[in-house]
C-alpha cells in the first residue's frame, strides 16, 4: 500500500488530488454514519440497563 | 507507525488524541480547528507543508462529519450559507493573490501571524466582553447579544437593486427570508458581501474561516448561536475542499494520517454536537472567547518564537494550545456527564 501512495502522489498529481479528496469525503460519510449508530446503540443500551435497575428498585427516587 | 506520504514516523495514540480534540471542539464550536490541527502535528515533527495540507484535509473531514451531525438537529442553514459562498470563494482568490505578493516581498510570514494575534485577540476580548455585558443585564433570552441593534440595522440594510436578471431564472427578487435562521428579510448582497469579508481574512489567514463566519452571524445578523455553528461548518466544507485539493495536487497531503486521525474526530463530533443541545449557547460563545483567546497567544509566542529564534517559544505554543483545547474536551465531557445525571434524576420525579 505504501508504494501505491507514494508512486500515485509522485505520477499522477490530479489523480491523486481527487483520490485524496474523495476518500476523506468518503471516510468521513462513512465514519459519520457508523459514530451515530454507536450513539443510538449506547443510548439504547443505558437505557436498557437503567429501566432494569429501576424495576430491581436500586435507583427508584421517591 | 510510519506514513509513507510525509516520509516521518508518528505515535498513533498521539494522532488520536489530536483527532478526539478536533472533532468535539469542532462540533461544540463550529469550527474547522486548522490553528490547534497545524500546530499539533508540527510539535509531533510533522514537515511543516504536510502539516498544513494534512491538516487542511483533517479540517475538510471533520466539518462533514460535523455538519451531518448539525443538520440532524436542524442546526443548518444552507440557503445562506450557500449565498456567502458566492462572495467567498471569489474572495478566497484574491487573497491568494495578495499572499503571494506578501510573498514574493518577502514578509507574508510576519505579516499574517501578526494579523492572526490582532485579529484572535480582537474577537476573543470582545466575545468575553460581550458575554461580560449581558450577563449583568440579565439576558431575556439565551441567544440575546449586545450587539442586537446592529444586527437589525444590517439586516434592514437595503443594498443594490431589489431585482436581477438571471439566464434561466429571468427576474429574480434580491430579498429573501431565512427561516431557519429566523430571519424574515434580508437582501441578498448582505450574505455576499459578509461571505467577501470571511473568505478574504481566511484565505489570507490559511484558514477555513469559520473562526471568523460563526461569531460575524452571531454578532452581525443575529443568527441563533446553534445555526450559526452549523451553517459555519458547512462553510468550511467548501473552503476545506478547494484547499484540500491545492495541497494534494503539490503532493503535501498524508492521507493515511488524515484518516486515522478523522476516525477518533468522529468520535468527537458526536460528543462536541451533542454537547451544543444541552449546553446554554452563552456558555458556548464564553468557551469560545477563550479559545480564541489561547489561539492569539500560541500564535504570538510563535511569532516570538521566530523573531528571537528560540525554539522552546514554539514548543510552548503547542501545548498551549492542546492544553487549552484538552481541558476543554473533558470540560465538555464533564458538562454532559453532569447533564445525563440531572436528567436521570429528573425522569422518576417527572413520573
Amino acid at each position: 500500500m505504501n508504494e501505491f501512495l507514494t508512486n500515485l502522489s509522485a505520477d499522477n498529481p490530479l489523480l491523486w488530488a481527487l483520490f485524496v479528496l474523495g476518500l476523506v469525503a468518503a471516510s468521513a460519510l462513512v465514519l459519520s454514519i457508523v459514530t451515530g449508530m454507536l450513539l443510538r446503540l449506547g443510548t439504547a443500551l443505558a437505557a436498557i440497563f437503567g429501566r432494569r435497575k429501576t424495576v430491581d428498585g436500586d435507583d427508584v427516587v421517591p | 507507525m510510519w506514513f509513507p506520504n510525509a516520509e516521518v514516523t508518528v505515535n498513533p495514540a498521539l494522532l488520536v488524541l489530536l483527532g478526539i480534540i478536533v472533532g468535539t471542539l469542532g462540533g461544540f464550536f463550529g469550527v474547522g480547528g486548522g490553528f490547534l490541527i497545524t500546530g499539533g502535528l508540527l510539535v509531533f515533527g510533522v514537515p511543516p507543508l504536510f502539516a498544513v495540507g494534512t491538516g487542511l484535509t483533517l479540517v475538510m473531514g471533520t466539518s462533514l462529519i460535523n455538519t451531518v451531525k448539525h443538520r440532524s438537529l436542524g442546526n443548518v442553514d444552507f440557503k445562506l450559507g450557500i449565498m456567502m459562498a458566492v462572495g467567498s470563494v471569489p474572495a478566497l482568490y484574491g487573497a491568494q493573490q495578495v499572499n503571494q505578493l506578501l510573498d514574493e516581498a518577502g514578509v507574508a510570514g510576519p505579516v499574517i501571524r501578526i494579523l492572526y494575534v490582532c485579529f484572535l485577540a480582537a474577537l476573543g476580548s470582545f466575545i468575553l466582553y460581550d458575554h461580560w455585558r449581558v450577563g449583568r443585564r440579565g439576558a431575556a433570552s439565551a441567544d440575546e447579544v449586545s450587539t442586537a441593534g446592529l444586527a437589525q440595522k444590517i439586516l434592514g440594510l437595503k443594498i443594490g437593486p431589489r431585482s436581477i436578471w438571471l439566464p434561466g431564472f429571468g427576474t429574480v427578487a434580491t430579498v429573501t427570508s431565512l427561516p431557519i435562521s429566523g430571519v424574515e428579510r434580508i437582501s441578498f448582497f448582505v450574505p455576499v458581501l459578509l461571505g467577501a469579508v470571511v473568505g478574504f481574512f481566511a484565505g489570507i489567514l490559511g484558514a477555513g474561516g469559520a473562526f471568523i463566519l460563526t461569531p460575524m452571524l452571531i454578532y452581525l445578523l443575529g443568527i441563533p448561536t446553534v445555526v450559526a455553528i452549523g451553517t459555519g461548518l458547512f462553510q468550511v466544507i467548501l473552503t476545506g475542499s478547494v484547499g484540500t485539493f491545492l495541497y494534494a495536487f503539490s503532493d503535501n497531503v498524508d492521507p493515511l494520517m488524515a484518516v486515522l486521525m478523522l476516525s477518533a474526530a468522529a468520535l468527537g463530533a458526536q460528543l462536541g454536537t451533542s454537547a451544543t443541545r444541552i449546553v446554554r449557547p452563552a456558555r458556548i460563545r464564553f468557551l469560545y472567547g477563550v479559545i480564541v483567546l489561547a489561539g492569539g497567544l500560541a500564535v504570538a509566542l510563535e511569532e516570538v518564537s521566530q523573531a528571537t529564534e528560540v525554539d522552546i517559544l514554539s514548543t510552548l505554543a503547542s501545548v498551549v494550545l492542546l492544553g487549552v483545547g484538552g481541558v476543554m474536551c473533558l470540560g465538555i465531557g464533564v458538562m454532559m456527564l453532569r447533564a445525563k445525571r440531572e436528567s436521570r434524576e429528573l425522569a422518576p420525579a417527572d413520573d
